[in-house]
């Protein structure tokens, strides 16, 4: 009886009191509501809520003799519907009955849980569809990547067996058929591959691995590869690159690789004579980045107006006679976007095509430039060991795979400066790298320390090399003056970590 | 008077299709329309069981909430079995089934419950019980008021127990 008093009251129309015997036959009734539940009728005829009588009669006790149901809907046959809160009291012999009609109460209320529940159901049911979809997706990737792993142990031995033929003594003929083995296998490997980074890029999982590298020495190995497979072909190939492009860029290489060289093989499709033309120019220099507009023509059958939105699109083809699918412009386009770019295309048909990457490509970090073209000569003498002291876990483990993977290196790993000093006073190291920021005392802290806190010139004049990710323009001179011998910005790559290392190495031995 | 009449009480969240398998089972009707319940309708079917004897099923539909308890407990009262639906298309209504459950079996530590899912129409059987799984729900029917599929046999199946 307690739904919402006020309401109640200025809702309440009418009340019927009834009196029933313990066989449910009704003894007194003032028929206010309903006319039919009359004296003489019973109760357990007029409606099956009364039903409740019998089984509360289980349950009744001389404390307990009192039960109220609120918003129950009664009615007599067939008529009018009212929503009634209904009082019953057992009493020695027989038992009250009150009914009270809320129906206008109650019907208010009724549609705001209505308009509540319709807009709560809607979404859940959302919810749910979508997450079917997310979990059919995973299913679907997970699936293209499994088979892919299936699929690429056995196409990687026929295309090694295929090697393997050709050195054999075979006639013209039979050279041929090899090679056209072994080319469609390379087609089969790279459609997987293909296939593979779609379901990464649409699962969201496709991360990008950026790595310090020179921009004209990836162009030029793609031109020289490109000459070698246009070489029996009458279409000429030719590479434009603009001078004033900083060639050391901060970027995923063998993505950047795989946009070109789709593009490329793209234009081989669609090119029968002609020339395809790949140019590179710098657009913007900024501090930190450099814009990049990359450039892929081809004097092929070209792509009407009304298809070039559809050639993104995987498994297109606009020419059905060309053998393979059309996954290498879509994976392009996405990878483009990954990284931020734009891919249009511009062609008319039997024009040629052009297509025009514009791209912005982080600069080397500073303290890196130039280190990516140096070479390093790995030790042959003897195994150094070296000690890492970074607090950081994945850093770590990246630098311990980066040496481990040369058998030349022992590595020690501690994660602050305290651990760093018991190891360094119980053993000799011949190199340690030291991140900056610690936890405990600061990297370059701990380079004093041990530069004028030990008289043994195992540890006081031991190389170190700082690492940090801190983007400071000073940290190099900080970290040297500290008293480091090198310094590394971090993300940095294998190739340049060991550039570091063997250089303080083989000055150490002199 | 003389057959027997036995409370079977509809439970569960609002939307789940409790009147939609009352009226499927009651009148062997359904509609798309959603109009959620006020309070409680009770309605009467009398089934005739195998040995001739007759059973009132006095079926109380109970307005939708997420939690039993906030529920109105008088519509509980002296029930011989209680339904407690969700809807197989809103993991919502089952992904806490088992405190709901819990919370009605120390309630009512005598009163057996029947758990089922209801909407299967409407959903891939496949993908939702690998999902049933993951959430340890245990239920008694996967069923459909739209189709129709599961209902008659639910109450034939409580009869029965209640019976016995
Ligand atoms: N597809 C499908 N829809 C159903 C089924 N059962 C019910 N529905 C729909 O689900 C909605 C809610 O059904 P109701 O029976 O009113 O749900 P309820 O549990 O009584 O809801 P409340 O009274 O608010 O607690 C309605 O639109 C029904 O048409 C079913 O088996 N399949
Ligand atoms: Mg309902």
């Amino acid at each position: 009886m307690n739904d919402n008093m006020a309401n109640q009251k200025r809702f309440l129309n009418k009340i019927q009191l009834i009196t029933v015997d313990s066989l449910g036959e009704i003894k007194t009734s003032d028929a206010n509501l309903f006319p039919n539940w009359k004296e003489g009728a019973n109760i357990f005829n007029a409606h099956p809520f009364f039903e409740i009588l019998k089984s509360l009669e289980e349950v009744v006790t001389p404390l307990e003799k009192e039960f109220s149901f609120s918003c129950v809907h009664l009615s007599e046959e067939r008529n009018k519907e009212f929503i009634c809160d209904v009082n019953i009291t057992f009493e020695l012999s027989e038992t009250h009955i009150i009914i009270f009609d809320y129906s206008r109460a109650y019907l208010e209320l009724n549609k705001i849980s209505q308009e509540r529940n319709d807009s709560i159901i809607k979404s859940q049911e959302l919810e749910f569809s979508n997450r079917l979809l997310v979990e059919k997706e995973k299913f679907k990737n997970n699936f293209i990547a499994n088979i892919n792993h299936e699929l690429s142990a056995p196409l990687t031995s026929i295309k090694g067996f295929v090697d393997l033929l050709e050195k054999t003594d075979l006639d013209y003929e039979q050279q041929e058929l090899a090679k056209i083995i072994k080319s469609e296998a390379s087609h089969l490997q790279i459609i997987f591959s293909d296939m593979l980074d779609i379901s990464r890029i649409e699962s969201g999982e496709f991360k990008l691995n950026k790595e310090i590298f020179n921009l004209f020495d990836l162009i030029q190995s793609i031109e020289e590869s490109y000459k070698i497979i246009l070489k029996e072909d009458i279409v000429d190939f030719k590479v434009t690159i603009d001078k004033k492009i900083n060639p050391i860029v901060f970027a995923d290489k063998t993505r950047v690789y795989q946009i070109i060289t789709n593009l490329l093989n793209n234009a081989i499709k669609y090119t029968d004579e002609g020339i395809i033309e790949l140019s590179i120019f710098k657009v913007l220099g900024k501090n930190r980045k450099q814009e990049f507009e990359i450039i892929i023509k081809d004097t092929g059958i070209g792509i009407p107006k009304e298809d070039q939105e559809k050639i993104f699109n995987p498994f297109i083809q606009l020419d059905d006679i060309k053998s393979g699918t059309g996954l290498g412009l879509y994976v392009a386009r996405n990878l483009v976007h990954l990284m931020g770019g734009t891919i249009n295309v511009n062609s008319e048909e039997g024009q040629g095509a052009l297509f025009n990457i514009h791209i912005a490509l982080q600069n080397a970090p500073k303290g890196n430039e130039g280190a990516a073209e140096k070479e390093y000569v790995l030790p042959n003498d003897k195994k150094y060991r070296i000690l890492i002291v970074e607090n950081r876990q994945n850093t770590q483990y990246l630098i311990m795979k980066q040496l481990l993977r040369h058998k030349c290196f022992f590595v020690d790993v501690v994660s602050n400066a305290e651990d760093a000093i018991r190891n360094i006073e119980n053993r000799n190291y011949n190199l340690a790298i030291i991140d900056i920021k610690l936890d405990d005392i600061s990297g370059l802290s701990l380079t004093k320390k041990i530069r004028n806190d030990y008289g043994d010139a195992a540890i006081k004049d031991m190389p170190i090399v700082g690492i940090s990710g801190i983007s400071q323009s000073n940290i190099l001179n900080v970290a040297l003056s500290a008293g480091m011998d090198s310094f590394i910005a971090k993300p940095f790559t294998e190739e340049i970590l060991l550039n570091k290392i063997t250089r303080l190495l083989s000055l150490r031995k002199k | 008077m003389t057959n027997q009449s036995k409370k079977i009480t509809l439970i569960g969240p609002f939307g789940v299709g409790k009147t939609s398998l009352f009226k499927r089972f009651v009148d062997n009707t359904f509609s798309e329309d959603y109009k959620s319940t006020l309070g409680v309708q009770i309605q009467k079917k009398v089934i005739t069981m195998n040995d001739g004897s007759q059973l009132s099923l006095i079926l109380w539909d109970t307005e939708g909430t997420i939690k039993v308890s906030e529920g109105r407990s008088s519509y509980l009262l002296g029930t011989h079995c209680f339904v407690y639906v969700f809807d197989l298309s809103r993991i919502e209504t089952y992904e806490n089934i088992n405190t709901q459950i819990k919370y009605l079996k120390e309630k009512f530590p005598n009163t057996p419950v029947k758990i089922l899912g209801n909407k299967l129409d409407a959903v891939n059987i496949k993908n939702v019980e690998v999902t049933l799984k993951d959430l340890q729900v245990e239920y008694d029917f996967l069923a459909s008021a739209k189709t129709g599929d599961k209902v008659d046999e639910l109450f034939l199946e409580i009869a029965v127990d209640l019976v016995n």
